[in-house]
């Protein structure tokens, strides 16, 4: 009598699992409590020319916003983005999991913030396909790996730089872009080691744009702090010369350490390069830093920094914040062009963020 | 020994030649120091020995919990973080089942219910503040207390649970002291309190539906033994292996009339397959999971750990480091593959013995515990967590067989060992306590770990090959137990 009890108990237990993960499945189906910050923005002219914008903001939990202004030329949209990743290939200064996961944590962000992002997975196959045909306009060719496979690049081939000189816009973060080439093995088998190609860098980075090598950069520079790009992790083997880049006409975008960079934008024939001379070690850190740039387009060209404005908010308060932005006058003369104001979240992870654009006549 | 076909159990005290187990009484006779335990567990009147295992297994375990994080509590950190950024559940760092997240989203909207605030975010606003102005160079999903305390909460009842049903198992087939003796075992385990207490490692869940599954099973239940093996395997795979020999005892278990044997079974079938198919097939977490799965090399790599190639991640060795890229989804299904087909043969070398009706329990535990290792030896990496897989066995069939108790210390010993000095040892597991409390500093912690290291490069291989060895001992032991008298028939 006592067994059947407890084998009774037991089947209660067993069944009260089962009910229980049925309907927590149920709750974490359903939506969830989720931080949210509210955020409407206008945009409007007046006299200066300058650009007032008013942002109203509301917030479920406290939080730090940094409320801030670009101008660009031209109105182009937000990019889709061709990621590269195979994993039969291997990975320098970076690694398997977040080479794989970088693109899971892109999409959740902008999801999080409401916003669409097309991220398109190629592996080497596609990749030297992709290559093999013009550079389209509105996408950008993300790699994460730190090692391009060798379909695309070794000791006698480069089908990345013309690619980039005719008009492309490449993405790097990892070990320096050029530096190693990897062969394909079957999954079963040891991951091959990435391989070194001598004077590789050298093809895609001349010897002045590079700098002493550092892990840690202290200070964010002026875009990285307007646009939260808080990914300070730098290379050891080496930096980027922040002002031999920006003599180029390109863009220091990331964190700076006595003149060098670990992030800029570098013009190279009619394309870009968006050199992160930096690891693959911390996707939270690393995903909001890259969407921040691509949202708001300072990937794909230059951008103004019309103003900026930290603000902490209290969550239940609803501050309306006034900002004024003096037009330059590129800006203010030219037939094509676009102001926005960006509002993002600088707490740690940094999930959402709100642009609202308008045109300039 | 043995259990008749009616399910009536025909004690017989002693030896049980006819089963071709040794079945010997458990003391410490054999196991020097542990005398004054064996008399506390042996002369303790019942509701105080029952009050001073749970009282003093759980307050170890409370004490350790909110300050403790790492493994799978850092896991389910960022996959809660992400559903209550609203998000999904699934993060690149999460492969398994839904179950427990399933659990984690119940246990923690209760949890937010009862102290009034959110707790689907692993890290608070303040948390994620810190990280926002410091410089570390952090790059895990750090929990708060709050819900280190949600994550690990359920575990420890259900490491009680476990340890109930070890209890309950030894005593239905030998006597009161022996099931003490395996209560102890599985709750005071170091390694199984290490596990859920500290790194909040979810292995017990589906262990103690393992061993739910058997006593079921054992006491003729079909369709609540299926039952809990389908839940398990919606929370971690390796119950899935444990369908055929819960299916075999169902058999052998059923009487001699065909039909008579054939009901549980089948019964046990549909109770899997409802519970699988009811998790499984109807709403998002799930189908996010298969899209985890089916995408490819779903998790990236891990730090080596426990397992047959720990010794290639040591310093100074050479980095042959295969093993440690987790499993793309081809080579987990090939692999499982290969536990399902071991598992299979447990199941009927299982069968096989004569007299073909009727339980011997002994042999029962022998197969448990050669289907977890079917599992174990298919896996590329073998982290200790996945120790727990085994550990029940061990510590039901030391309980009743002296020779498995010194597999079983040795087992926990270098499991814990492993747990201490490798994987990054403190300062992957103390983390919370550096960040939440003021008694540790980074600086003074770093200095610590450098310190550390030697000692762990030393220790690390010790617990792996000490760890390794008991576990073949218990293999071969378990095989021979199972394959020695009757043979094939």
């Amino acid at each position: 009598m006592t067994r059947l009890r407890w084998v009774r108990r037991v089947e209660l237990a067993v069944l009260a699992l089962v009910v229980a993960v049925i309907v927590g499945q149920v709750i974490a189906s359903s939506a969830p409590f989720a931080p949210s910050i509210g955020i409407e923005q206008s945009l409007g002219l007046v006299p200066g020319p300058t650009v007032r914008a008013v942002t109203r903001i509301s917030s479920n939990f406290p939080a730090q916003l940094q409320l801030t202004g670009l101008g660009l030329l031209g109105s182009a949209g937000v990019p889709s983005i061709d990621y590269y990743f195979d994993a039969r290939y291997p990975v320098e200064n970076s690694s398997m999991a977040n080479w794989y996961g970088l693109p899971q944590h892109l999409e959740s962000l902008a999801s999080a913030r409401h916003q669409p992002l097309t991220i398109d997975r190629i592996d080497a196959s596609a990749l030297a396909g992709l290559l093999a045909r013009p550079p389209s306009a509105g996408s950008i060719l993300l790699f994460a790996s730190g090692v391009l496979p060798s379909t695309v690049y070794s000791a006698t081939q480069n089908r990345l730089l013309p690619w980039i000189r005719a008009g492309g816009v490449v993405v790097w973060v990892g070990a320096p872009i050029g530096a190693y080439t990897g062969e394909p093995v079957d999954p079963l088998r040891s991951p091959a080691q990435a391989q070194a190609v001598p004077g590789g860098e050298a093809q895609f980075l001349n010897a002045t744009w590079r700098a002493p090598g550092a892990t840690l950069l202290p200070t964010p520079g002026p875009i990285a702090t307007a646009l939260n790009v808080a990914y300070p992790y730098g290379l050891s083997a080496g930096l980027l010369n922040g002002s031999a880049i920006v003599r180029l006409g390109g863009e220091i975008l990331g964190y700076e350490a006595a003149g060098a960079t670990n992030l800029a934008r570098i013009p190279i024939g009619h394309g870009e390069l968006v050199d992160g001379a930096a690891p693959v070690v911390d996707l939270p850190r690393l995903a909001p830093a890259l969407l921040n740039l691509i949202e708001t387009r300072a990937i794909l060209g230059p951008v103004d920094l019309l103003g900026t404005l930290a603000v902490p908010i209290l969550p239940g308060s609803q501050p309306t914040v006034t900002q004024d932005w003096a037009l330059p006058a590129p800006l203010a003369q030219s037939q094509d062009a676009t102001v926005c104001a960006w509002a993002v979240e600088t707490d740690y992870l940094a999930p959402l963020a709100a642009l609202t654009c308008a045109p300039i006549y | 020994m043995a259990l008749a076909p009616d399910g009536h159990s025909v004690l017989r005290k002693g030896s049980d030649r006819t089963a071709g187990t040794e079945w010997t009484r458990t003391g410490s006779r054999r196991v020097p120091g542990l005398a004054r335990l064996d008399r506390w567990i042996t002369r303790t009147p019942r509701r105080r020995f029952w009050i001073t295992v749970v009282t003093v297994g759980l307050a170890i375990r409370l004490l350790l919990a909110p300050w403790t994080g790492g493994g799978d509590l850092a896991t389910y950190a960022e996959s809660a973080t992400s559903l209550g950024l609203g998000g999904g559940p699934y993060t690149y760092l999460i492969i398994y089942p839904p179950g427990f997240i399933d659990l984690l989203a119940l246990t923690g909207r209760i949890a937010g219910a009862w102290i009034g605030t959110p707790i689907l975010v692993g890290s608070d606003p303040g948390l994620l503040r810190f990280f926002a102005t410091s410089s570390l160079q952090w790059t895990g999903s750090l929990a708060t207390p709050t819900f280190a305390l949600v994550e690990k909460l359920p575990l420890f009842l259900l490491d009680l649970g476990a340890a109930g049903l070890a209890y309950l198992l030894v005593r239905e087939f030998a006597d009161e002291r022996s099931a003490r003796w395996a209560l102890v075992g599985l709750f005071w385990n170091p390694l199984v309190l290490f596990l859920s207490a500290v790194p909040g490692e979810f292995d017990i869940l589906p262990a103690f539906l393992v061993l739910a599954a058997v006593y079921l099973a054992l006491n003729g239940r079909g369709l609540s033994s299926g039952a809990a093996l389908g839940l398990g395997t919606a929370i971690k795979l390796f119950p899935l292996f444990f369908f055929p020999l819960v299916l075999a005892i169902l058999w052998r278990r059923g009487g001699p009339i065909p039909s008579r044997r054939a009901i549980p079974v089948a019964t046990s079938l549909a109770g899997g397959a409802a519970v699988l198919a009811w998790v499984f097939l109807p709403l998002s977490t799930t189908q996010s999971y298969l899209g985890s799965f089916l995408t490819g090399p779903t998790v990236g790599e891990s730090h080596g750990g426990f397992g047959l190639w720990s010794w290639a991640q040591l310093p100074h060795l050479t980095p042959v480091n295969w093993w440690l890229f987790w499993h793309t989804a081809p080579i987990t299904a090939g692999m499982e593959t290969v536990a399902v087909g071991l598992a299979l043969v447990v199941a009927l070398l299982y069968l096989a013995h004569r007299p073909r009706l009727g339980i011997d329990p002994v042999r029962t535990f022998h197969a448990a515990t050669l289907t977890g290792l079917a599992a174990l030896l298919t896996m590329n990496v073998v982290e200790p967590q996945y120790l727990v897989w085994v550990v029940p066995w061990l510590v039901v069939t030391a309980a009743v067989t002296a020779r498995f108790r010194w597999p079983l210390v040795a087992v926990t010993a270098a499991g814990l060992g492993f747990l201490l000095f490798g994987l990054g040892g403190p300062l992957y597991w103390l983390e919370p306590v550096v960040v939440f409390t003021p008694y540790l500093s980074w600086g003074a912690f770093t200095q610590n770990l450098a310190v550390w290291a030697p000692t762990a490069a030393l220790v690390a291989p010790i617990c792996f090959v000490v760890g390794a060895l008991a576990l073949a001992f218990v293999g071969v032991r378990a095989v021979r137990e199972l394959t020695r008298v009757g043979g094939i028939a």
